[in-house]
């Protein structure tokens, strides 16, 4: 497989100079009392969804931010309307309210950019990494030299950038299950959707751009009484991320279609539970994870920053979760999935953070203003957690790539130290209140395990719905008992690869839709809330 | 480019494409959005300090476009947005092609009502002409009603001040324009001089400034704020009795609605059809209409989204289903006449009072974590956030946590709506559709409803 990184269209790269002479009117003679930057976005997706109807779409959307951060307060105008003469008046506009702003503040803070020469290249995902050196000719690049990002993809293969062949393929899909489904089914579908996001970003520091490119392959099942089964296969890349759609996955969907027509209820109560990635990595993402974003720590409406303080261990020796942009490779998965971004939307780069250590927190997980007010245990590292719905929506420090570290056991070593419980596989959706430390993340159904095996019998919840899984977070993070490797095809991790991270979405509390994948291994946990 | 300009170049191109055969029909969905957003800190516990000011403005177009095919049957099919900064020549091409990968039943676009169905008021004139006005007003209101609640602590806040106006036009001549003004208020407080470890976080939306009840909205936070206290999990039971109030009820009718869409038969998906019973026994029955000409709910609309004048009727009385929404695009597919049947779910009032739950032991559900409910199989699921246990005799117990779990067929059994009403008005977001209710503000179910918790008598 030969794959390069996608490239920037010269369409959007004939952007740059406006986005630097809008970062000159914002900051022009005031460099010295605030710091400006700007952000073109810019979405081009096809999506084809075949079931008893067939739609095709493209949706565009681009649109522009200009960001004045002055003293602990951001100003943004944002907009899609791309006239150079309105926006260098907004721009005028935005800094005069700011400068309004600082000459009401005593002593306002000022915050310099970091430049290309201060970036840690060492702690970066080597796709970052080269991409940075490359620009530069081998060296670190200077302000001016564009710098540009991209996710890798198979050029060869067409289906990736024919919207006719993946149209075609999606229709082919839906058949596929359709049929294999015969009279069981009432309906069958395929949503196939490619998406290029681009980001053009301007500071004082840099101009750089990225360009994402992501498939997402959701197939699924209905069956005569509404019970839908979904598989969901997609990554950074092109079709090879739909290659491993075949006719056994097909035929386990609708399988497990039957299954489920046919399941019994489970009694509400606790159980052991085995967690796939899916389900794992929806754990992290509400554990600890919402409860590090750092504007909930800042604004005091987290726990972790009281409990960082008094150095309260919230979990066990496997409590440990990563939130990373930088996931490009999963198990044996050369890409990954839709939280992977090279900077944030606040232009910051992306790196590692260790936000849960073994049951130990870290400092929050900060955009610019969190990482400059901190919370009660004061200022903390920035990290590329900036993000937002779109250019319509306002910023917050938000989640990318959620998971849990690995552990030494294989599933069937972790089956049979269940004895007796479930297997939770497909997640159903999650939340936490990062106040009061509740966990709850769905599962589609319950897989039985029995005498140390799992038996293939599913189960619905007490109701006939979806189960929810839920605990206390401290008392959830005690109860690990051990978790799987990463691929048990290799055990040691010789490719030095992440765990499994999956395609998912976060609403913050019930809005602002963000991209964030999430993940880990599979996990065995002691007892859940089952309902 | 000027909008009017835009949308002329657009429209004398598509209607070339028709005359050329290239085209069968379209439909242009132009909107303009503007914005004031403001997210909030309290340093002091009691006082707004913005952190995040923004201005948004924008313009987005989305067409629709259907071109022959082989069959007089079948019509290719496409959505795409168009944009002022590409050539419309290039992006009709665009879409005409992509129109060739669907291909669908042909139905009949809605052309204009022979009488224009009468406007229905759902703007604030004042939201849309000084938004910023409205920002300050409500910034007043709230640091005055804040000062009047007791022991509480603000943590922080967000305010958005939206407003719409959109322009529909296709090929058959229908043409008409709808705004909407929306507000969004959210406050996140606590228990003032205490370390704490439940926050209320709550929110409230509406389409003008005088529905927003600032002062109402903050009173119901610091009532919430004021129950708060140690907490235990609910008790495991397979058979739970549950109050549950206006938003959770609105959610679950508007899972049921989409069963009541006559959608769902051509979909495949399990429906509701005139004749079918839904709950029942010896409750409350249930009567549910549709109502678009309620002034200022964000479901008010003279035209329901198919272009057809928007009408309001039953949907269900007592517990039989009489009608159903049936649009025009999959009522031509079903052979039904389509209705214009949208707006507002609206519920009768029940008889459910404060009295009668004296002596009842119950859980009341303040909020859920998160209400996940499964519109085909018409189940739910949720974690308790925060909710009471009150036992027969009186005593209440604050609790959190747990999963409580239900199914509507049997939660619309031998249940109990409020005697009083309320409204809920959300706003269309990027997580959910809009959603305006008018109904009872309390449901109290019986039947059909699981918890997983602590066991019986555990501590």
């Amino acid at each position: 497989m030969n794959r390069i990184p996608y490239p920037l269209t010269d369409e959007l790269a004939a952007f740059f100079p406006l986005l630097a002479k809008l970062v000159a009117a914002l900051e022009a003679g005031a460099e010295d009392r605030l710091y400006a930057f700007a952000m073109l976005e810019d979405l081009d997706q096809f999506q084809s969804h075949v079931s008893q109807t067939e739609a095709s779409s493209m949706t565009t959307d681009r649109g522009l931010v200009l960001r004045i951060l002055a003293g602990h307060r951001n100003f943004e105008f944002a907009t899609n309307h791309f006239d150079e003469a309105f926006l260098l008046q907004e721009a005028a506009a935005l800094k005069a309210e700011a400068l309004a702003y600082l000459d009401a503040q005593n002593h306002p803070p000022v915050y310099t950019p970091h430049g290309w020469d201060d970036e840690p290249l060492a702690d970066f995902a080597a796709p970052v990494r080269e991409q940075i050196l490359a620009a530069g000719h081998g060296a670190r690049p200077d302000a001016g030299t564009p710098v540009h990002f991209g996710t890798a993809y198979d050029p060869s293969i067409s289906e990736s950038l024919s919207k006719a062949e993946s149209a075609q393929r999606s229709r082919d899909l839906k058949e596929a299950i359709a049929k294999q489904g015969g009279d069981q089914l009432a309906s069958a579908g395929c949503m196939l959707r490619r998406k290029v996001k681009s980001r053009l970003f301007a500071d004082r520091t840099r101009v750089m751009s990225q360009s994402l490119f992501s498939s997402l392959y959701y197939l699924y099942a209905i069956t005569p009484s509404g019970k839908t089964i979904r598989d969901i296969v997609g990554g950074m890349a092109g079709a090879e991320a739909g290659a491993s759609i075949d006719d056994a996955l097909i035929a386990k969907l609708v399988e497990t279609a039957g299954k489920l027509e046919k399941a019994e209820r489970i009694q509400p109560g606790r159980y052991r539970i085995i967690t796939g990635p899916d389900v794992t990595g929806v754990i992290a993402h509400e554990a600890f994870g919402h409860t590090q974003e750092g504007d909930t720590c800042r604004l005091g409406r987290s726990c972790a920053p009281g409990l960082r303080k008094k150095g309260t261990r919230v979990g066990n020796e496997q409590a440990s979760i990563i939130n990373n942009a930088g996931v490009f490779s999963m198990g044996t998965t050369p890409w990954g999935v839709n939280g992977t971004h090279f900077f944030d939307d606040e232009g910051f780069m992306a790196r590692p953070q260790t936000i849960l250590d073994q049951g130990t927190l870290s400092s929050p997980m900060n955009d610019l203003m969190a990482s400059l007010t901190g919370d009660i245990n004061g200022p903390a590292p920035r990290q590329s957690n900036g993000k937002r719905e779109s250019w319509q929506r306002p910023l917050m420090p938000r989640q990318t790539n959620t998971y849990f570290t690995a552990g030494d056991k294989t599933l069937a070593e972790l089956a049979e130290l269940c004895g007796e419980g479930y297997v939770a596989e497909h997640a159903h959706g999650g939340m936490e209140d990062p106040k009061g430390m509740g966990l709850t993340a769905g599962t589609e159904y319950l897989e039985e395990v029995k005498n140390g095996q799992r038996t293939g019998k599913l189960f619905l919840g007490p109701q006939g719905g979806h189960i929810e899984l839920s605990d206390p977070v401290p008392r959830l993070l005690e109860s690990i008992m051990a978790k799987s490797v990463i691929s048990e095809e290799d055990p040691m991790n010789e490719t030095g690869s992440e765990p499994i991270n999956k395609w998912g979405g976060c609403g913050k509390y019930h809005k602002e839709g963000v991209e964030a994948g999430c993940g880990g291994p599979w996990i065995l946990w002691d007892g859940m809330n089952c309902g | 480019m000027d909008q009017n300009l835009f949308i002329e170049k657009v429209t004398g191109q598509l209607a070339a494409l028709v005359d050329a055969g290239t085209l069968t029909g379209w439909s242009l969905k132009a909107t303009t959005s503007r914005s004031l957003q403001r997210l909030y800190s309290s340093p002091d516990g009691a006082l707004l300090s913005c952190h995040q000011s923004r201005k948004v403005d924008g313009t987005a177009y989305k067409l629709s476009v259907y071109s022959p095919t082989d069959s007089a049957e079948r019509v290719g099919t496409a959505l795409i947005d168009l944009t002022t900064y590409q050539p419309v020549d290039r992006q009709l091409a665009a879409a005409v092609d992509l129109s060739k990968c669907s291909h669908n039943k042909a139905w009949k676009l809605a052309g204009p009502a022979a009488t224009a169905p009468d406007a229905v008021e759902t703007c604030d004139p004042e939201i849309r002409d000084h938004p910023a006005t409205v920002v300050q007003s409500i910034e007043n209101q709230f640091t005055t009603a804040f000062a009047e609640t007791a022991g509480c602590h603000l943590n922080s806040a967000e305010l958005f001040v939206n407003y719409h106006v959109s322009r529909q036009i296709n090929s058959e001549g229908l043409a008409y324009e709808t705004e909407l003004s929306e507000l969004y208020l959210e406050a996140a407080m606590e228990k003032a001089g205490q370390e704490n470890d439940k926050e209320v976080h709550e929110h409230t939306t509406s389409v003008t400034l005088n529905d927003l009840n600032v002062k109402g909205f903050l009173e119901a936070c610091a009532l919430q704020v004021s129950v708060l206290g140690d907490s235990q999990e609910p008790e495991t039971t397979d058979r739970a009795t549950i109050l549950i109030d206006k938003e959770a009820l609105s959610q679950m009718l508007d899972a049921l609605l989409e069963q009541l869409n006559c959608t769902n038969e051509y979909l495949k998906l399990p429906f509701l059809q005139p004749g079918d019973r839904f709950g029942g026994g010896s409750g409350d029955p249930l009567e549910l209409r549709l109502d678009p000409t309620i002034p200022c709910m964000v479901l008010s609309s003279a035209y329901a989204a198919d272009g057809l004048p928007a009408q309001g009727g039953t949907l269900i009385e007592s517990n039989e289903v009489k009608d159903r929404v049936i649009g025009n695009r999959f009522g031509h597919y079903l052979g039904l006449e389509p209705n214009g049947l949208s707006g507002n779910l609206v519920v009768k009032a029940g008889s459910l009072t404060r009295e009668a739950l004296r002596g009842l032991d119950y859980v009341e559900v303040i909020k859920f974590s998160s209400l996940l409910i499964d519109a085909r199989k018409l189940t739910w699921s949720s974690e308790i956030k925060l909710g009471r246990h009150v036992a027969a005799d009186g005593s209440i117990t604050l609790v959190k946590g747990g999963v409580v779990s239900g199914n509507l067929k049997e939660n619309f059994t031998d249940c109990r709506l409020s005697a009083t009403l309320g409204s809920v008005n959300v706003p269309k977001s990027s997580y959910a559709p809009p959603l305006g209710y008018r109904g009872p503000d309390a449901m109290l179910i019986t039947r059909g409803v699981s918890i997983a918790g602590q066991t019986q008598g555990a501590s």
